[in-house]
């Protein structure tokens, strides 16, 4: 009879095993995926194939789609359906929850203690929380999309991401909705373009360590119509008091998020100011000087006194006007020719998805970091005279500089403007957007943005109208401090103070007071095409604040 | 313009939340604000048609029995609405006749709801829009059927206001009097015109009777009640089972049995121990009463009828026999119509579970603990 001690030792059986794929949880693979991980670029990541039981997790789509109720969420940086925080699970009614058992079995599954051991040992991170479950079911239906972020909220540890594509069709990478991981210029400077992209796929498990100005992301958009791209997406969290490994004070620390990121001061130095002093006179017309440069390229009805006053007391009354047909048209034709021939050419208005970098050259590039924005802007070699989109823009840029339309400004506006910033840019479906920025200027700022965007038909320019594929100007009322900055804005919230769509040969001035924030929204792979346009800031000087109070009163 | 007057833009932030106080001024200075479904068809932008059809609501609800707190801000509404109508009036023509008597009718009915010291400021009010509706009509030079109808309202609003302020007045007074002729002279003129509706037949009819039961002078109840009774009579001659006129029949008797029982001068029962024979004013009550039981028993047995309707002959029968066996001298016969009273009032409220009124809920108690 063998010793006692020479008997091979007996298997545990872990918790749960069953309702992983099979071995997932053996030594053999958590040491295989540890080591691979430790490698990962471009930054600490891994993927696992197959995660769970397929029964199981069959099972869990099926009570998804039978039981469960989404809702459209949209904002600066996302448009995704969403269900409830699945956290929440054990807040349902009994019989409410009977028709979820495979989904909290998941939800419990995940948040085991045997599961969290198999994470921090391949991810080294450390304890993770079994208290503070924190997941939602996520579907990434046509146009849905997740712009650049590093997920560093709270006291997020791993990032995680379970895919429930269809099971029986295998998902097609030109669908879109791949996971797209960016490497850092430096810390907290995502490049432009990510270096990993991982379409979704049936069972696939992906997650990452949570690292502040390193773990940036994005989910690229869904494309066609009819494919929803079904996740369960959430965080594995420090410990929680009371739990192993929880540190006092660790949940109120926390490196800035890349959102807190993109709230830094703004000041008259992040300006061009104009040589010359302009008098409070100039409010009051325009010289002969000033005409007849400004005919050169601003459409004559523009010019007319009477219809200069009418502008500027709609302005004065509501802070926003819009100028229709506003440069002239024989310019305003070769800019259109000149754009949509772009388009066509660097295939922008296919409705399909462009790869990264398309577009670069022909005098345009691309115009980062993508956690703030993405967009093109003009090369500094462009050629002045040219024909191209980049020449014609970027001359016509230049007049938005000069003294005379200062003095146009000052009369519609009644505001004289010290200093400018801004030019030319061109945002590309698929790709392009700009986050929301908070005028933190400490008082208003002017902004007039030249709308370019031209459209081949009807059918075109009413897309452009609808605002359901991205492009347009959405000015925001500053959020509360209180908000949990993690807590994003339902679509039918109203928190919108303006929203002007993507237009041709527009030209719109809007007065943004302080805390005011804006976006240009994302614009899908199935706009019409690039969104163009000419945007400029103005500076105010500093008592313009002071006039705006005494002002108040009048009415 | 000096740079110190020049207006500066707000800025987006500033024009949002200026327009954001101004709407919430308009919210909390207007808290009685209402949104009203009209039930009835109004085509969009026809003001006049709203505004009327807004007062045929707050009248609809009002014979409903429903409360003032429903009925009072319908009637507060029309009026605001026929002030605002007449602040932003521009056409050449004259606002319509039908526009003052929706105004003149809101105004007394108000009036009636409130308070009795600011009654008289309504009927003034009142009046005067009505006398601005006959005045309108007076300009057509030529009047339609339509016109003619509307003249015929306002002569009911009109006789509704005489009679109301004839009720006001001393009783002594000759104002009285003529008042009463005037108002029976609009009520009379109206029928006749013979166009009016079923209802608005009923309700002239009506407002006489009620106005009558008003008066103690003879001479002032008799002409309204009397009339009533024959306007009446012609209903019950093209359909007996009326149920409003065979009500009004019974009303009218009621009033008449009321008036002479309250002639009865009770100190001569006090001189004898026992009652052998009636006295003149006596007779005559019963005389009316026995009529208006009649007519009460008849609306009781018209099949289907409604609850209110069962309630209000009920309790006016119920009435009429307890006075009628007060003036009834055999102790038997004295008995068996109180009997018949109690029966009846216990088999209403256990039939329908209707509250008596306090009087006669306690006289079927005390009956019944005999």
């Amino acid at each position: 009879m063998p010793a006692e001690d020479s008997r091979p030792a007996k298997r545990v059986k872990l918790e749960n095993e069953d309702s992983f794929h099979p071995d997932l949880l053996s030594q053999e693979t958590r040491d295989k995926i540890a080591a691979a991980f430790k490698v990962s670029k471009p930054y600490l990541h891994c993927k696992i194939d197959q995660l769970v039981n397929d029964s199981l997790l069959r099972q869990v789509r099926k009570e998804i789609f039978d039981n469960l109720h989404f809702t459209l969420k949209e904002t600066d940086i996302y448009k995704v359906w969403q269900t409830g925080d699945l956290a929440n699970l054990d807040g349902l009614p009994e019989d409410e929850l009977a028709k979820l058992p495979s989904i909290f079995k998941l939800r419990n599954v995940i948040y085991s203690q045997d599961f969290r051991d198999f994470v921090s040992h391949i991810t080294g991170c450390g304890p993770l929380s079994g208290k503070k479950a924190d997941m939602s079911i996520n579907n990434y239906l046509n146009g849905c999309h997740l712009l650049n972020h590093d997920d560093v909220i709270g006291t997020r540890r791993v990032s995680f991401i379970l895919y429930l594509t269809d099971p029986d069709e295998k998902w097609d990478p030109k669908n879109g909705g791949a996971l797209e991981l960016y490497p850092v210029v430096e810390k907290g400077t995502p490049a432009n373009d990510p270096t990993l992209i991982i379409p979704p796929q049936w069972n696939q498990f992906v997650m990452f360590t949570v690292q502040p100005g390193h773990s940036f992301h994005s989910v690229e958009e869904v494309v066609p119509v009819g494919k929803p791209r079904l996740s369960i997406s959430g965080w594995f969290h420090i410990p929680q008091e009371g739990e192993l490994g929880y540190q006092e004070g660790m949940d109120s620390e926390g490196p800035q998020s890349s959102l807190q990121q993109l709230e830094a001061p703004d000041s008259s130095e992040d300006y061009t100011h104009y040589a010359e002093e302009l008098d409070e006179d100039a409010t009051e017309g325009l010289t002969e000087g000033d005409l007849k440069e400004l005919i050169e390229w601003i459409n004559p009805q523009y010019l007319d006194m009477s219809i200069l006053s009418t502008i500027s007391d709609k302005f004065v009354e509501e802070s926003v006007i819009q100028c229709k047909e506003f440069i002239r048209p024989d310019l305003a034709q070769q800019i259109e020719k000149a754009t949509l021939q772009e388009d066509e050419e660097e295939g922008f208005a296919t409705e399909e998805m462009v790869p990264h970098g398309t577009g670069v050259g022909n005098g345009w590039e691309v115009q980062g970091p993508p956690h703030k924005h993405r967009y093109m802007v003009t090369a500094s070699d462009v050629q002045p005279d040219g024909q191209s989109s980049a020449s014609l823009l970027h001359k016509l840029e230049s007049f938005f500089a000069t003294q005379s339309f200062r003095r146009w400004l000052a009369v519609v506006t009644q505001l004289i403007a010290k200093g400018y910033r801004g030019g030319a840019r061109k945002f590309r479906p698929g790709l392009d957007y700009t986050l929301a920025t908070q005028n933190t200027r400490g008082q208003a700022i002017l902004d007039v943005t030249l709308g370019l965007s031209s459209t081949k038909d009807r059918q075109a320019a009413a897309k452009w109208e609808s605002d359901e594929f991205g492009g347009y100007e959405c000015y925001m009322a500053p959020h509360d401090d209180e908000e949990d900055p993690a807590t994003y804005k339902a679509a039918d919230e109203d928190g919108a103070l303006l929203t002007l769509s993507a237009a041709s040969n527009t030209l719109s001035i809007v007065l943004r007071d302080e805390g005011v924030m804006r976006f240009i929204k994302y614009v899908s792979a199935r706009a019409p095409g690039c969104r163009w346009d000419i945007s400029l800031e103005y500076d105010l000087p500093e008592d313009a604040e002071d006039d705006d109070d005494e002002n108040e009163g009048d009415d | 313009m000096a740079p110190a007057d020049k207006k500066r833009p707000r800025g987006l932030k500033g024009v949002a939340a200026q327009k954001a106080a101004k709407k919430s001024k308009i919210e909390n200075e207007d808290d009685k604000t209402q949104t009203v479904i009209l039930d009835k068809e109004v085509e969009e932008g026809d003001e006049l048609g709203e505004v009327t059809a807004l007062y045929e609501s707050a009248k609809e609800k009002s014979a409903m029995g429903e409360s003032t707190d429903v009925v009072l801000p319908l009637l507060r509404g029309t009026i605001h609405e026929c002030d605002r109508i007449l602040r932003n009036w521009e056409a050449e023509e004259p606002i319509p006749a039908s526009f003052h008597l929706t105004y003149g009718s809101a105004l007394f009915d108000l009036g009636t709801m409130l308070d009795d010291k600011e009654l008289n400021s309504f009927l003034d009010a009142a009046k005067e829009r009505l006398d601005i509706g006959f005045d309108t009509l007076k300009e057509l030079d030529t009047l339609e059927e339509s016109d003619k109808k509307t003249e015929s309202k306002l002569r009911i609003a009109m006789a509704k206001l005489i009679l109301s302020n004839a009720r006001e007045a001393d009783e002594n007074a000759k104002e009285v009097h003529s008042s009463i002729v005037k108002g029976l002279d609009h009520l009379k003129q109206a029928v006749s015109s013979g166009l009016l509706s079923a209802d608005d037949i009923l309700e002239a009819i009506n407002i006489a009777q009620t106005n009558a039961d008003f008066q103690d002078v003879l001479q002032n109840m008799q002409p309204l009640n009397d009339w009533a009774q024959e306007q009446y009579t012609k209903l019950l001659n093209d359909d007996k089972e009326n149920v409003v006129a065979l009500s009004g029949m019974g009303n009218c008797h009621l009033t008449l049995a009321n008036y002479w029982l309250g002639k009865v001068d009770t100190l001569d029962d006090e001189e004898s121990d026992t009652k052998t024979e009636l006295k003149e004013e006596e007779t005559k009550a019963a005389e009316q009463l026995k009529k208006g039981i009649d007519y009460y028993k008849r609306v009781l047995s018209v099949p289907e009828i409604d609850l209110e309707v069962k309630g209000d002959n009920t309790i006016n029968l119920a009435e009429a026999l307890i006075n009628l066996a007060n003036v009834t001298i055999d102790e038997e016969e004295q008995q068996k119509k109180y009997q018949e009273a109690v029966t009846l009032l216990s088999e209403f409220k256990e039939q329908t579970g209707v509250e008596l009124p306090e009087e006669l809920d306690s006289f079927v108690e005390e009956w019944n603990a005999q």
